[in-house]
């Protein structure tokens, strides 16, 4: 098993809005899902995902509770705001239009 | 939604920043206990896997920094850190502070003062319903240029006429002095008649009860009700609401009380207040009695003051063109059957209506003290600027002695923004500091401004109360004043080179200290042009003092009453009475009546008729005065020919009259007036004989010109009521007036006394604007030297400082001590010459602004402006010594060992 590749910057954002959208998530819990359903081909270390979790949180697309966790202990819950989910509908658009165009230019090249 | 819920967060962060900052630790433990449990799990001992966990989680202190960095408060957190650094630096530094901030909260102080007068007098639009709907209905012609008084018909003209762009029109009007009567007796009180409408159209609320309709105003004397203003009822009742519904007594005539105005509504003129108000339907019964003629049916009297509310859209050349009928017809009807003259056809050809807006209202306070306030508007913000160079100076000397601080703070990394923050930090501190102490050096500015400017008390509604508006304004100026000098040390820091501070060196100094010099100049220009004004105003105010009224004015007592209701024999036997009791009063010399008061800006103007003389088309005609027995020997006024009234001289007499020089000369020329036969206008035939000359007297006011004027016994005059009576005494005046309070109430307790002022201080009173000026001039014109003169001595010192070595070196060369004072007294001479020439050009050009306010003296007077400049010389010399015998005693060897 190969080192699970860097993310590219920006690109957090939209893993994080993805993996909360269908329910609340703390910390842990959202790094540990990215890593299980990109089959630990990403990572997103503790250094990048905290200072996001606190920019999105601060523009205010996600919204943080603390409640008991499995972990446990009370946690902090990350979860999609109204407005967070209609920024994640639009960081999904550019992606799908980004991603394709990098399809394409790498099929026909 | 999005934007409240950032608000939160913000607020969160900055407010509860060690709960935010202990979660957020919480939430990287979490993460870290998981991680090395991860690793347990794995099979790794305790103490390995937690040290794997450790490395694999990375830097926490850097994250948890991202961290905090993402909540975007770190600008306010700085900010906190600043302000704290800047207050510790100014109480380390108090003598700093405290003349920073002095200088600051007195010139804020003082521009804050004058605004709060400017918005009372000037800006504020009037408390009623849209206001900017307010128009001012004013006639001009060839002959005046504004006349806002019209006739009552033509009022009801205006009010009845159809089509007329109009949603109303009001009338209001004085009718001065009147008296209440109490229990206790007779008070003097002021009213207005206004027409029914008048609150109705104003849209003015009560504060009390109910104010007047249309229908309070239909019947001549037929709705005696009358509503006070708010401060009398405050002042006279105490607020009292059991007034509602009494009957108080105005002039012997019986008043219900039906309402108080609102508080904030003065009336048309903001500033003072009548103390009540009537409709114009009791003027028959209020101002004529018995045999007095009611104004009310004649179109020849023009004595009301009107107002309308214009509909939106319409402009005002179009209003006053669609009055102008009404006053065209107005003129017909009054002069059917009456002959014209050329002249008046002439004059009535040009009559013109117009309007003007009046949201602000539209009196005669505001017109005379508009002026003024802009002059004192100007001194202030002139002051201000100097306060602001000052407090810049100060900062400056500081940034050069925190040079090696800033330089220290650079080369540690502080960004360069990051100091001009710390600098602006500090002058906003200082200037929010001068904002608020400027914030008492306004209230107590304020109350010695109304002590000077306001001398009827009572009916003034200026205060010195501060709001929200001049609360902004202050501190708005305090803020912009900071920014201002805040900018200069500013501007210096983030371009000074770090390094040469460092290394020691002075290099670069010399240049800089040119901007500094030019701040001197620019105080030394303000300073001349205030010291200027400060000296027309002062020979304007002696000029004044200086004139001779012709008459003796000391010892002369003048008071009004008014008799009202009396017939023409009661007044007659009235006055006999009172004037022959007062005389026998102890401290009396002299007392006579006569219609009017001296030197008290009222004149009653008058047609002549003069036998065998054409009078010249539009002249002005003399002016009258009815006066009692002896009236020239009370005044001190001598005879020149002929001989005074005396007690013969009754209604049945011989009509006989007196006229002043001016009008001999006018009218006879060489000849002797004596005997010779006069008349007021519009009679046929002059049967006044001339019986007297007296000699030219001042009669208005001290500042007109003599003007003609003629004299009857005022026994001859039947409709004769409200007058004067002018005492002569010596000795104790206090005594004098209780006694003649005694003797009028003895003779009809009804009766009150208006106005009991001696000539002198009426007269120091007509010249209250001008001592107001004369007074602030000279005291920011002595403010602003000292801050120039304090200034200069700043920048010369730190020259002497900064040139030590080069002194040192000149001297070791053979320079003699007086050469090295000279040098700096030569750059005193400079910087001088250059302020004055710039400050001479401002004040000529300030000049012509305040000519109008001037007496006996030019706004470009030579001599004013040359002693203005020698006491700004005299100051910048004195700033100027101190430092050049420094430099005298610089020792070679001293300075230079010291480098």
């Amino acid at each position: 098993m190969g080192k699970p590749s860097e993310l590219i910057q920006g690109t957090v954002d939209l893993l994080i809005l993805k993996t909360i959208a269908k329910q609340p998530m703390h910390g842990w819990g959202i790094a540990k899902r990215i890593e299980a359903l990109s089959d630990e081909v990403l990572s997103v270390g503790q250094g990048s995902l905290y200072p996001a979790l606190h920019r999105l949180e601060q523009q205010g697309w996600i919204a943080a509770e603390w409640k008991d966790s499995d972990l446990g202990r009370n946690a902090k819950f990350y979860g999609l705001t109204r407005e967070g989910r209609k920024q994640l509908e639009k960081e999904l658009t550019s992606w799908r239009r980004l991603s394709g165009a990098v399809q394409l230019v790498i099929e026909r090249g | 939604m999005r934007w409240a819920r950032i608000l939160g967060q913000r607020f969160r962060s900055l407010f509860q920043r060690s709960t935010v900052d202990r979660e957020l630790e919480q939430e990287l433990e979490i993460h870290l206990a998981q991680l090395t449990r991860e690793y347990r799990e794995s099979g790794m001992p305790e103490a390995e896997a937690r040290l794997a966990a450790r490395r694999a989680f990375g830097g926490e202190a850097l994250t948890r920094e991202e961290c905090r960095e993402k909540r975007g408060t770190g600008w306010m957190e700085d900010a906190g850190k600043d302000l704290n650094y800047a207050a510790r630096m100014m109480a380390k530094s108090p003598a700093f502070t405290l003349t920073a901030v002095l200088s600051l909260a007195l010139g804020v102080g003082a521009n804050t003062a004058i605004f709060s007068f400017m918005k009372k007098v000037i800006f504020e639009l009037l408390p009623v319903r849209e206001a900017e709907q307010i128009v001012k209905v004013s006639r001009k012609n060839m002959l005046m240029a504004d006349m806002n008084a019209f006739n009552y018909p033509l009022f009801r003209d205006f009010q009845n006429a159809k089509d007329l762009p109009f949603d109303g029109f009001i009338a209001s009007t004085s009718f001065g002095r009147s008296t209440l009567l109490t229990e206790s007796g007779a008070e003097p009180v002021q009213g207005d008649f206004v027409s029914g409408n008048f609150f109705e159209v104003l849209g003015v609320r009560p504060a009390l009860g109910r104010l007047f309709t249309s229908d309070d105003d239909v019947k001549p004397d037929g709705h005696p009700v009358v509503v006070l203003s708010y401060n009398f009822w405050q002042r006279r009742f105490g607020g009292d609401a059991a007034i509602l519904n009494r009957v108080i007594r105005i002039n012997n005539f019986p008043f219900t009380v039906i309402g108080v105005s609102a508080q904030d509504f003065d009336g048309m003129d903001p500033g003072s207040s009548p103390d009540y108000r009537v409709t114009f339907s009791m003027e028959p019964s209020l101002a004529g009695g018995p045999t007095g003629q009611s104004s009310l049916p004649q179109r020849g009297s023009w004595w009301i003051s009107v107002y309308g509310r214009l509909k939106r859209g319409v402009s005002y050349e179009r209003a006053g063109d669609m009055l102008q009928p009404l006053l065209m017809r107005s003129f017909e009807l009054a002069g059917q059957g009456k002959p014209m003259t050329d002249f008046r056809r002439k004059v009535l050809a040009t009559e013109r209506m117009f309007v003007e807006q009046a949201a602000q209202g539209g009196g005669g306070f505001r017109q005379r003290y508009e002026r003024a306030i802009w002059v004192l508007m100007g001194m202030v913000g002139a002051v201000l600027l100097l306060a602001c160079v000052n407090v810049a100076h100060l900062l400056l000397a500081r940034a050069s002695a925190r040079e090696h601080e800033f330089s220290v703070r650079r080369s540690l990394g502080a960004g360069r923004g990051r100091l001009v923050r710390q600098l602006l930090t500090e002058s906003m501190l200082l200037a929010v500091g001068g904002g608020a102490v400027g914030l008492l050096v306004a209230k107590g500015f304020s109350r010695m401004l109304l002590g000077l400017l306001v001398s009827d008390r009572a009916h003034s509604t200026l205060n010195a109360s501060l709001d929200g508006a001049v609360l902004t304004f202050n501190f708005a100026i305090a803020v912009v004043a900071g920014l201002a000098f805040g900018m200069i040390p500013v501007l210096r820091a983030s371009a000074g080179k770090q390094m040469d501070s460092l290394r020691g060196t002075r290099a670069g100094s010399a240049r800089r200290m040119i901007g500094r010099k030019l701040m001197v100049s620019v105080q030394i220009a303000l300073s001349l042009v205030l010291l200027a004004g400060a000296g027309l105003f002062l020979r304007t105010l002696s000029s004044l003092k200086g004139i001779d009224p012709g008459f003796r004015t000391s010892g002369i007592i003048q008071m009004s009453l008014n008799p009202a209701g009396y017939t023409t024999e009661r007044t007659t036997a009235f006055y006999r009475e009172i004037v022959e009791r007062i005389r026998a009063l102890p401290g009396v010399q002299g007392v006579v009546a006569s219609r009017q008061r001296v030197v008290s800006n009222s004149s009653w103007g008058s047609g002549i008729r003069v036998a065998g003389f054409t009078t010249r088309e539009g002249d002005r005609g003399p002016n009258r005065d009815a006066i009692g027995p002896g009236y020239f020997s009370v005044l001190g006024l001598p005879l020149v020919a002929g001989r005074e009234f005396t007690a013969q001289d009754t209604a049945t007499a011989a009509k006989v009259a007196i006229v002043n020089e001016s009008f001999a000369r006018f009218y006879f020329g060489g000849e002797s007036a004596l005997g010779k036969l006069i008349g007021p206008g519009g009679k046929e035939d002059p049967d006044i004989t001339i019986v007297g000359v007296v000699k030219d007297s001042k009669y208005r006011s001290l500042r007109e010109d003599v003007t003609r004027f003629w004299y009857v016994p005022v026994e001859q005059v039947p409709t004769f009521r409200g007058g004067t009576l002018i005492l002569r005494t010596s000795g104790n005046q206090a005594q004098v007036i209780n006694g003649v309070r005694a003797t009028v109430a003895a003779a009809d307790r009804n009766i009150a006394l208006f106005d009991i002022k001696t000539v002198e201080s009426q007269i120091n009173e007509n010249f209250s604007m001008e001592r107001l000026l004369a007074m602030l001039s000279a005291m920011f014109g002595g403010v602003a030297a000292l801050l120039a003169g304090t200034g200069l001595f700043g920048v010369l010192a730190y020259s002497v400082t900064q040139r030590t070595r080069e002194i040192g070196i000149r001297m070791a060369l053979g320079a003699r001590p007086a050469q090295a004072a000279w040098t700096i007294l030569r750059e005193v001479g400079w910087f001088t010459a250059l302020g004055l020439a710039a400050g001479l050009g401002l004040a000529l050009a300030c000049g012509q602004f305040v000519g109008k306010m001037l007496f006996g003296v030019k706004p470009n007077d030579s001599a004013t402006l040359v002693a203005a400049c020698i006491g700004i010389a005299v100051v910048a010399l004195a700033a100027g010594l101190v430092p050049a015998r420094r430099a005298a005693g610089v020792e070679a060897s001293v300075a230079l060992r010291t480098e």
